[in-house]
C-alpha cells in the first residue's frame, strides 16, 4: 500500500494521534509469542474460553466496549488496507494505531508474561500494521509494573521511527514514583513520549481508579475517568519527575480536555514552588479522543495560555464510519485547527526516518 | 433418570460419601440465554484476575465425549465422577459464574443467578437423583438475592444458599437480610472461594500477585477475615438457626483463628457485648468448612493431629471440586484421618447439615429402600 492523495479533500493532511484498529488478542498474537508461552496459554489446543473467559483473552476493562468501526474490523485479514481506505477518505497523513494491546499488557499482574505480550504485540503491529502502509505509525507497547522491563522493550524498538511513543495504560502505581525512572530514562533517550492511556483501570489485575469503589454502569465509568488523568500528572509535577527527565513528553489518552483548567489552578496553587502551569504545557499533550466536544470549548480552554498547542487530535475508541471524523475541527476556533489537527502531534510525535528502519 | 440408591443406614463397610462441592457448568456460554429474560441482555464479562491458570482451570481428562466443557453434561458427571467413586449425594455448585459477584451491574447479576438456578432444576436436578442444588445469590442487591432464596427456599432438592466472595466482609450489616432469608428458609449460607473478580474487592489490598502459584496459595486467606468478622459482629447471636460453610478455603489456619479468637475476646469483651459465649464455641455450632484443597504436610496424619485440637473431625465436609484441576479423588483425600474421623467428614457431618435424611423423603429421592 502505498499513501495517495487521490479523492482526498482539500487542505492539510490530519494526523490522528489515536487511531483504534483491529483489536490484537492472543489468537492473533500466538504467532509472535514464545512456544514456551503459547503453551502457558493453552493456544492451539482445546479452549474454555466460554468459562470464566479471561484465560484465552487478554484482560479487558468490564466497561470497555469499542466503537463499530473498530469492532468490525477485528479479525478481518484485510483490516489494513481497509484502515488505510480509511485514511486516504479523510485525508490523513499519518495516524497512530491503537491496537488495544496495552490496556491488557498493563492488566496482567505477571510482569514476565506482561512483556512476552507486550513484545509479541508490537512484533504483530511492526509486521502486519507498520509494514504496510507508510502512513501507519505506532506506539511501543510496555507492561507497566516493571520499569526495567519496559526500558528494555523501549531500547529494542526506539530505534525504528515508525514508533512514535511508548504506551503505558493505567498503571497501579503514580507516574510520578522513582520506579518509572528506568522507563523515562529509556524515553528520554529516543526522544519518544510516553502515552498514558485511559481504560485498563478496570481490567484484570487492575483495581479501579478510586479508592472508594468500583462503577456500576458505563456510565459512571466514562465520567471517572475523565478525573483519572489527574492524580498521575500531579505526581509528575510534584515529585519533579519533569526535573529529573527534562526532554520528556507525556501524551494523556481517553481522559478528555475539559479537566484541564480546572487541574491547572489547582496545581498551580498547591505547588509552593509554582510552575504547574509552564511544566504543564511543555511537558504535556492531550488528546482529543474520549472528550465530549462541546461548541463551547474554545471558550473554555481559551481560559489556560496556549492550551491550543496542548491538544492533539485523535479519533478515539468510539469511532463509527457514519459519523465524520473530523466534525470535530469544526468546534475548534479556526486558528486553533492547524495546529490541534496536525501540527502538535507533527512536533510531539512523528520523528525523522532513520537509516536501516 | 439415574435412580438414586437407597438411602439409610450403612450396611456395608464401604465408606459412604457424599462430595458437597461438583461444579456443573455451561456447556457454552449461550447455554444460559434461554433463562434470561426479555429485555435483560445476557451479558458475562468477567475481567479476571489477571493471572491465566497455566494448565486450564479443568482435568482435562473429563471432557465429556458428547463435546463442551468438563462438568457440561449431567450424565458424563454421574458416570465420570460420582459412580467412579460410588458418591451417594453431591451438591452441584454453578461453576461458570464464578465471578458473578464481580459483575457491575446488579440487575445483570440477579437475572444470571434466577437463569442459573432454573437451569440446575431443569437441566441437572431431573437427570440424576444423587444431584443436589445450591441456589445461587448475586449478593450485590440483597433485596433481589432475598427473593430467589424465598423463590426456591421450599424446593427440597436445594440445600444450601451460595454466593463466590461477597462485596463486604460477613459481619456487615448490609447481609443482614441474606443471613436473615437463610435461617427464614432453614439452608446453610455457603461462600464458596473466589476473588478478584470484576468489582469485587481484591483479596490483596496490599498488592496484585503475579504467579498463578502466589495467587492460589494466598486467595484462601480472605477466609479468616469474613470468618472473625461472622463472629465478632454477632451474625450467630442474630440468626441462632444459621449455619455457614467456608468451601475450598482450606483448614490448616482454623486452629489459628479459633484460638486468637478467644484470646483476643478474652482481653476485650466488653467491645463486643452482643457475644454471649467464647468465638470459638460460635465457629463449632455454625460453621463448617470443605475439605478441598486441603492442605498436605509431609506427614498426613499431621494435619489429622492438628485439627484434632478443635475437634476438626466435626467442623469438616468432604469436596472434591471436580471437575477442576486440584479436583480431590476421595480415595487419597483424607490420608491420616481415623475411620470415626473419615466417616465424619466424607457423610454425616453433610447428612446433619442438610438434614438430608428427611429432606430426601420430601425429595422423593431417598431410593427406594425408605
Amino acid at each position: 500500500l502505498t499513501s495517495s492523495q487521490e479523492g482526498a479533500a482539500d487542505g492539510p493532511e490530519v494526523i490522528d494521534a489515536d487511531l483504534w484498529v483491529e483489536q490484537a488478542d492472543y489468537a492473533s498474537l500466538a504467532p509472535y509469542l514464545s512456544r514456551a508461552w503459547r503453551e502457558y496459554l493453552n493456544l492451539g489446543g482445546v479452549t474454555n474460553v466460554a468459562v470464566n473467559g479471561e484465560r484465552h483473552g487478554l484482560p479487558r476493562s468490564m466497561f470497555w466496549s469499542p466503537g463499530p468501526a473498530i469492532a468490525a474490523l477485528t479479525g478481518q485479514p484485510d483490516a489494513p488496507i481497509e484502515v488505510a481506505a480509511y485514511l486516504d477518505r479523510h485525508n490523513i497523513g499519518a495516524a497512530v494505531l491503537n491496537s488495544g494491546a496495552a490496556l491488557g499488557v498493563s492488566s496482567l499482574a505477571n510482569p514476565r508474561f506482561a512483556i512476552e505480550v507486550a513484545r509479541a504485540a508490537n512484533d504483530w503491529l511492526r509486521a502486519e500494521w507498520l509494514d504496510r502502509d507508510e502512513r501507519f505509525r505506532g506506539s511501543i507497547v510496555v507492561p507497566a509494573r516493571d520499569a526495567e522491563l519496559a526500558a528494555a522493550e523501549v531500547r529494542r524498538l526506539g530505534d525504528d521511527h515508525r514508533f512514535v511513543q511508548i504506551q503505558l495504560a493505567y498503571p497501579t502505581a503514580r507516574l510520578g514514583e522513582r520506579q518509572f525512572d528506568p522507563l523515562y530514562e529509556a524515553a528520554s533517550e529516543h526522544g519518544l513520549p510516553v502515552q498514558l492511556l485511559a481504560g485498563a483501570g478496570y481490567a484484570g489485575a487492575n483495581r479501579g481508579v478510586a479508592g472508594v469503589g468500583h462503577p456500576a454502569t458505563r456510565a459512571e465509568y466514562e465520567v471517572d475517568l475523565g478525573l483519572a488523568c489527574q492524580p498521575h500528572v500531579m505526581s509528575m509535577l510534584a515529585s519533579r519527575t519533569l526535573e529529573r527527565h527534562p526532554s520528556l513528553h507525556l501524551v494523556a489518552t481517553g481522559f478528555g480536555i475539559s479537566w484541564i483548567p480546572a487541574f491547572i489552578w489547582s496545581a498551580e496553587r498547591a505547588l509552593p514552588s509554582g510552575g504547574a502551569t509552564s511544566n504543564f504545557a511543555t511537558h504535556v499533550r492531550v488528546t482529543m479522543s474520549g472528550a465530549s466536544i462541546s461548541e463551547r470549548i474554545g471558550e473554555l480552554l481559551s481560559l489556560i495560555p496556549d492550551a491550543e498547542e496542548q491538544l492533539l487530535y485523535g479519533s478515539g475508541d468510539q469511532r463509527d464510519e457514519d459519523v465524520d471524523p473530523l466534525a470535530v475541527a469544526d468546534a475548534l476556533p479556526s486558528a486553533w485547527r492547524g495546529g490541534v489537527m496536525r501540527g502538535n502531534a507533527a512536533s510531539v510525535l512523528l520523528r525523522p526516518a532513520t537509516v536501516g528502519s | 433418570v439415574f435412580a438414586a440408591p437407597a438411602w439409610g443406614e450403612n450396611v456395608t463397610d464401604v465408606q459412604r460419601i457424599i462430595d458437597v462441592d461438583v461444579h456443573h457448568q455451561f456447556s457454552t456460554a449461550a447455554a444460559i440465554s434461554e433463562y434470561m429474560p426479555e429485555g435483560i441482555p445476557y451479558q458475562y464479562y468477567s475481567s479476571g484476575a489477571g493471572i491465566p491458570h497455566p494448565h486450564g482451570a479443568f482435568r482435562h481428562d473429563v471432557k465429556p465425549p458428547s463435546g463442551g466443557v468438563p462438568g457440561s453434561n449431567p450424565v458424563h458427571v454421574g458416570i465420570d465422577h460420582l459412580d467412579r467413586h460410588g458418591i451417594e449425594r453431591a451438591v452441584l455448585m454453578p461453576g461458570s459464574l464464578l465471578g458473578l459477584c464481580g459483575l457491575p451491574d446488579i440487575d445483570v447479576a440477579a437475572a444470571l443467578a434466577r437463569a442459573t438456578n432454573d437451569w440446575t432444576m431443569t437441566e441437572w436436578l431431573p437427570v440424576d437423583e444423587r444431584f443436589l442444588g445450591a441456589i445461587l445469590i448475586a449478593p450485590r442487591d440483597p433485596e433481589q438475592a432475598v427473593e430467589e432464596i424465598r423463590r426456591l427456599g421450599d424446593q427440597p432438592r436445594f440445600v444450601q444458599v451460595t454466593s463466590n466472595t461477597l462485596p463486604c466482609l460477613m459481619g456487615d450489616p448490609s447481609l443482614e437480610p441474606i443471613f436473615a432469608a437463610c435461617e427464614e428458609v432453614g439452608l446453610p449460607f455457603t461462600l464458596h472461594l473466589g476473588s478478584d473478580y470484576g468489582v469485587t474487592q481484591s483479596a490483596w489490598p496490599v498488592g496484585s500477585p503475579q504467579s498463578f502459584c502466589e495467587y492460589h496459595a494466598g486467595v484462601v486467606l480472605q477466609a479468616p477475615y469474613h470468618l472473625i468478622s461472622l463472629i465478632t459482629q454477632g451474625v450467630f447471636v442474630k440468626h441462632p438457626g444459621l449455619k455457614v460453610v467456608f468451601n475450598e478455603f482450606g483448614v490448616a489456619w482454623l486452629p489459628f483463628v479459633m484460638w486468637r479468637l478467644d484470646m483476643e475476646y478474652r482481653a476485650a469483651r466488653d467491645e463486643l457485648p452482643w457475644l454471649e459465649r467464647m468465638p470459638s464455641e460460635y465457629i463449632r455450632d455454625h460453621v463448617r468448612f470443605t475439605s478441598q484443597p486441603l492442605e498436605e504436610p509431609d506427614n498426613p496424619s499431621d494435619l489429622a493431629s492438628m485439627l484434632s485440637l478443635i475437634g476438626g473431625e466435626d467442623l469438616l465436609l468432604f469436596s472434591s471440586d471436580y471437575p477442576h484441576w486440584d479436583a480431590d479423588n476421595p480415595k487419597y483425600a483424607l490420608r491420616g484421618f481415623s475411620d470415626e474421623a473419615k466417616h465424619k467428614i466424607f457423610f454425616d457431618n453433610a447428612r446433619k447439615l442438610f438434614d438430608l435424611d428427611a429432606r430426601l423423603v420430601r425429595a422423593g429421592v431417598a431410593g427406594a429402600a425408605v
